[in-house]
């Protein structure tokens, strides 16, 4: 099942709290922010968790699926070794 | 330009501690080989008698976070090259002295250990970008896991190692604490602190480099700064309330400002001169990182909603704690880079993005490690004066 994304908005910390202690939601604790009404923070979450929070009585946001989106990055790794040349004096 | 591949790591390493800079570098070999059987090493600064202090950096703990090890063979590199040629060091608008470089590895030991997860990255560069673990092979007869989202069989290095790593035991049943014991979870503790060959080469390299005093670990994202502690709230006031003493298991991790405040009333017990230090020498790291490309970060308390167990900056820390003989070693985690729209690209920004952030951080790295240096030698003065 996909992994995306979610911005999870709650009404209090202790609903914050809950995300961790009762759902068992992967978030990214450095990103929570208070808000207008309440808090949001950023995480991963399949389909499943994100009807189980919204049952819950959190408003998620769903944005990309993070491992199709990751691939994107593979093309900015290094191939072959940039130092070789360099390194023959080391033998 | 790209992210260092695992081998290119390896490499730079070696060059810096090769023939032009065998006077002041010494390559080190980590004990313990990874789960794949990869032999990690570390480089050790310093120039001329017995160093009475250092600063530990590691990085590539979590391997999806590509940047931090180029962060910090770019460090090792400008440092090792500009200590040779007797130069300066500019990153951005941030700037070391040559003199300046010459009292970092004249009084300091800098221990860079760059990449301690490399089975991990290479696995997150080749085959899973997301992936943050370790690769520890799932254990027979665990149930297979769902992959995606850096979730699989393998141990998250930093919740390995040995402080209040018990967490249902040693955390309050309520504290939502960011860990797991779910062997499939992405931030999954391990079977015992110190399971993981990678955790214990992390703690070799304090084992054996006593004259260390500050160490900081290199993650990302978010732009912050973080000192000890991870578990809950600092006080100052109270040496017996701490994380060694099991009679306040099950108490631990609540934070004075979650609602309705702390019903068990702990809070981890740091001496206010080392709390003050930290603020110090953080605050000069933050204001240099600024300096370099004008990114602000926090500097705070590792510990916010979500507490943290069995981490490296707190392990690191809590050491002397336990046992007396041993010099105080203050605990930084650094979180590079801002949040940004995609997660992953959070982890790992398009190379061109990475560029700043690379010598911002590195910037920030120098300020500490001069910032303490000075402090080194300052106390050294001071010592002169009540002994002469
Ligand atoms: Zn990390």
């Amino acid at each position: 099942m996909p992994n995306y994304h979610v911005t999870i908005h709650g009404a209090d910390r202790e609903a914050m709290a809950d995300l961790v202690r009762a759902h068992h939601v992967r978030v990214y604790g450095q990103t929570l922010t208070e808000e207008d009404t309440g808090y949001r923070v950023s995480g991963l979450a399949d389909e499943d968790t994100i009807k189980q929070l919204q049952g819950a009585g959190y408003r998620v946001e769903q944005h990309e699926d993070v491992d199709e989106a990751a691939q994107d990055s593979l093309r900015h790794v290094g191939q072959g070794n940039r130092f070789l040349n360099q390194a023959g004096d080391l033998r | 330009m790209t992210y260092l591949n695992v081998d290119e790591v390896e490499t730079a390493i070696a060059l810096a501690a090769g023939p032009p800079n065998a006077g002041f570098t010494e390559l080190i070999t980590l004990p313990n080989q990874t789960w794949e059987g990869r032999t990690c090493h570390a480089i050790r600064v310093h120039h001329g008698a017995a160093a009475r202090s250092g600063v530990y950096l590691l990085g590539g703990i979590h391997a999806r976070e590509w940047g931090s090890p180029d962060i910090l063979v770019n460090f090792v590199q400008l440092l090792t090259d500009a200590y040779r040629n007797g130069t300066g060091i500019t990153q951005g608008g941030a700037a070391v002295s040559a003199e300046q470089v010459r009292a970092i590895v004249d009084t300091l030991d800098v221990v860079v250990f760059p990449q301690a997860n490399p089975d991990g990255r290479h696995y997150s560069m080749t085959v899973d970008p997301m992936w943050r673990k370790n690769r520890r092979p799932a254990d027979a007869g665990d149930p297979g896991c769902p992959s995606g989202g850096g979730n699989g069989p393998g141990v998250d290095i930093n919740r390995n190692y040995d402080f209040l790593w018990d967490f249902p035991t040693t955390f309050s049943p309520s504290a939502p604490v960011a860990t797991s014991a779910d062997p499939c979870s992405e931030i999954y503790y391990g079977p015992g602190a110190f399971s993981e060959p990678e955790t214990c080469n992390v703690g070799w390299l304090l084992d054996h480099y006593p004259s260390v005093g500050y160490f900081i670990d290199i993650h990302s994202f978010g732009e912050d700064i973080l000192y000890n502690w991870g578990d809950d709230d600092d006080q100052v006031t109270d040496p017996a309330m701490n994380f060694s003493d099991p009679a306040y298991d099950g108490k631990r991790g609540i934070p004075d400002s979650t609602p309705g405040g702390d019903p068990d009333k702990y809070q981890e017990y740091i001496p206010a001169d080392d709390r003050h230090t930290l603020i110090t020498l953080g605050t000069m790291m933050r204001d240099a990182i600024q300096a370099a490309h004008g990114r602000p970060y926090t500097l705070k308390q590792s510990v916010g909603l979500y507490p943290t167990s069995g981490t490296s900056d707190d392990y690191a820390y809590s050491r002397s704690f336990l046992d007396s003989s041993k010099d105080t070693v203050l605990g930084y985690t650094i979180e590079w880079g801002p949040q940004r729209s995609s997660i992953p690209k959070s982890f790992h920004p398009d190379y061109p993005d990475m560029v700043p952030i690379i010598e911002e951080v590195t910037a920030g790295l120098l300020a500490f490690c001069l910032a303490a240096a000075r402090r080194t030698l300052d106390a050294a003065l001071a010592d002169a004066h009540t002994n002469g």
